[in-house]
């Protein structure tokens, strides 16, 4: 398993794990295993894992920084169950519901079906969360996929759309603006009203299957299935 | 019978944010930490009526609005000096004021400071979202014009002597004690002299996710961009732009390096009390320095 290469201190309530800086598999999966590993640690707040980094917030009041460092040399987070779980998740990529579908199939070459059949044909890792509450970064798209942003954000796009960015894609969990190519739009919420609030969370795995807009709009009417962790 | 307060927005002014002690543990969903951006202010007001320090309030930015308030109870006012008035009569700050029947709170743009605080006596009838109140998360209204909020009322609150009132204004100039944050040592000996050399002037763009800094010049080499890390409010990034000082509303991640960190939460306090075109600066001081406070 890769180890972190520093240990810096980030402020006098926090530390910072830092990885080689790379967008890696390998590396994410430490990153989430110390998560798991480090949650447990008593004085231990909260820990907000990222791409190749790990930011460790603590109280004070229980646990020194010096004390926190030498708990996590010692810790053994290869021999900790990985938390991640795995979605199937539908999208419809209609291109009413797909602002971008379109254009960005004939910017990368590819026919909507070749494009949509590259979207749906792999697992994606939830690196982080973040841009917005409850925003997951998937990736790695396959390498035909990749495109950048829009030159234009837009100022507004609706709840569930699907997006491509780079060689990331994601599902924009709330209306908002945004800068991703917009090639589907998923029907079920992303975040919740519980404790276990946002469906995706870092370290889970994402799977996209493709539905048309008939399957879309009942999806929507009912009842969307909530991962149980 | 328990009296209740119940306050409506008819103008919200330069933009009212429902503020408690916000969702620190969730930034690993993504969410933003919250909480107010003068902390020192809000304890203020929550002091005078007896509440806990991240007790519910409102938090006004730049300009007053108009405010109907109905019923029985007690409400303080404290941060930026906007003019207040309630039925037409001034409103000394830091004071306490029995409300019965219906009373209009209004006020002007902010002759000092940047944002008020509203604190009401009692609970806030409001929805929660992952253990709070505050604006920003779905299933929260935004506080725009319509918006109404009812408050059981707890009954008048002990006087409180114990508050230097003084302490608590916005301050003119804001020299903000600073620690080397993640990246400040990649960074080259003229960019970090630059940094720490340069008066900056707040910028109009800036909110409570940060505020942007502009000074005569632009840093004096290419900023490089990271692989996107996490980011504590109070950080000041490096943007090739110029800086920015993270508010409570900052994103969770983010790609500019982390220069800075502004640690200690009074000090935050009175920068987000600084006005458009108002100066800070940065003065680097030993970690042992600082006193952090977890209310803000």
């Amino acid at each position: 398993m890769r180890l972190p290469r520093e240990i810096i201190s980030y402020g006098p309530t926090a530390l910072l794990l830092n990885w080689e800086q790379l967008i890696s598999p390998a590396i994410s999966s430490a990153v989430h295993r110390y998560t798991a590993a480090i949650e447990q640690v008593r004085g231990v707040q909260e820990c907000i894992p990222a791409y190749a980094s790990l930011l460790v917030c603590f109280d004070a009041q229980q646990i020194t920084p010096y004390q926190l460092k030498e708990i996590i040399f010692t810790l053994q987070p290869e021999e900790v169950e990985a938390t991640g779980i795995r979605h199937e998740i539908p999208v419809c990529y209609e291109p009413s519901l797909a602002p971008d579908l379109l254009t960005a199939a004939e910017t990368l070459e590819l026919s909507t079906d070749e494009l949509i059949g590259l979207h749906t044909n792999k697992d994606y890792l939830v690196y982080q969360l973040g841009y917005q509450p409850g925003f997951a970064f998937l990736g790695e798209t396959d390498e035909r996929l990749a495109i950048d942003r829009r030159a234009s954000p837009r100022r507004s796009i609706p709840e569930g759309s699907v997006g491509l960015a780079g060689r990331q894609t994601g599902i924009y969990p709330t209306a908002g603006p945004g800068g991703w190519q917009i090639i589907g739009r998923c029907p079920w919420p992303m975040l919740g009203d519980g404790d276990d609030w946002s469906r995706l969370q870092a370290g889970d795995q994402v799977c996209f299957y493709a539905i048309g807009p008939d399957e879309f709009h009942q999806l929507q009417k009912t009842a969307a299935p909530w991962p149980v962790r | 019978m328990a009296s209740t307060l119940t306050i409506q927005c008819i103008r919200p002014g330069g933009g009212a944010y429902v503020v408690d002690g916000g969702r620190p543990e969730s930034r690993h969903l993504g969410v933003t930490s919250g909480g107010p951006a003068d902390g020192r202010a809000m304890r203020a007001a929550n002091h005078l009526l007896n509440r806990s320090a991240t007790a519910t309030c409102l938090e006004m930015t730049l300009a007053a609005g108009e405010w109907l308030l109905s019923g029985k109870g007690q409400i303080a006012m404290t941060g930026a000096d906007m003019n207040w008035r309630l039925n037409g009569q001034l409103i000394y700050p830091h004071s306490v004021l029995y409300i019965d029947g219906d009373a209009l709170l209004t006020g002007t743009t902010t002759r000092r400071g940047m944002r008020s605080y509203l604190a009401i006596r009692g609970d806030w009838d409001l929805p929660t979202r992952l253990g709070s109140r505050e604006t920003g998360l779905p299933g929260i209204p935004a506080v725009s014009q319509g918006w109404s909020a009812r408050i059981s009322a707890q009954g008048e609150a002990p006087f409180q002597s114990d508050l230097e009132t003084n302490r608590f204004w916005p301050e003119e100039v804001t020299v903000l004690p600073a620690i080397p944050g993640p990246e400040f040592a990649l960074l080259s000996a003229e960019v970090r002299k630059w940094l720490l050399k340069t008066p900056f002037l707040v910028d109009r763009d800036s909110n409570r996710q940060g505020i942007r800094l502009k000074a005569g010049s632009l840093p004096p080499e290419a900023i490089p961009s990271l692989i996107s890390s996490p980011v504590l409010p109070g950080t000041v990034q490096l943007s090739p732009v110029g800086p920015i000082l993270l508010g409570p509303n900052a994103q969770t991640v983010g790609g500019y390096p982390r220069a800075l960190l502004v640690a200690d939460s009074d000090a935050l306090s009175a920068a987000f009390q600084q006005g458009i075109d108002e100066e800070i600066r940065f003065n680097l001081v030993a970690a042992g320095y600082l006193s952090f406070t977890s209310s803000n």
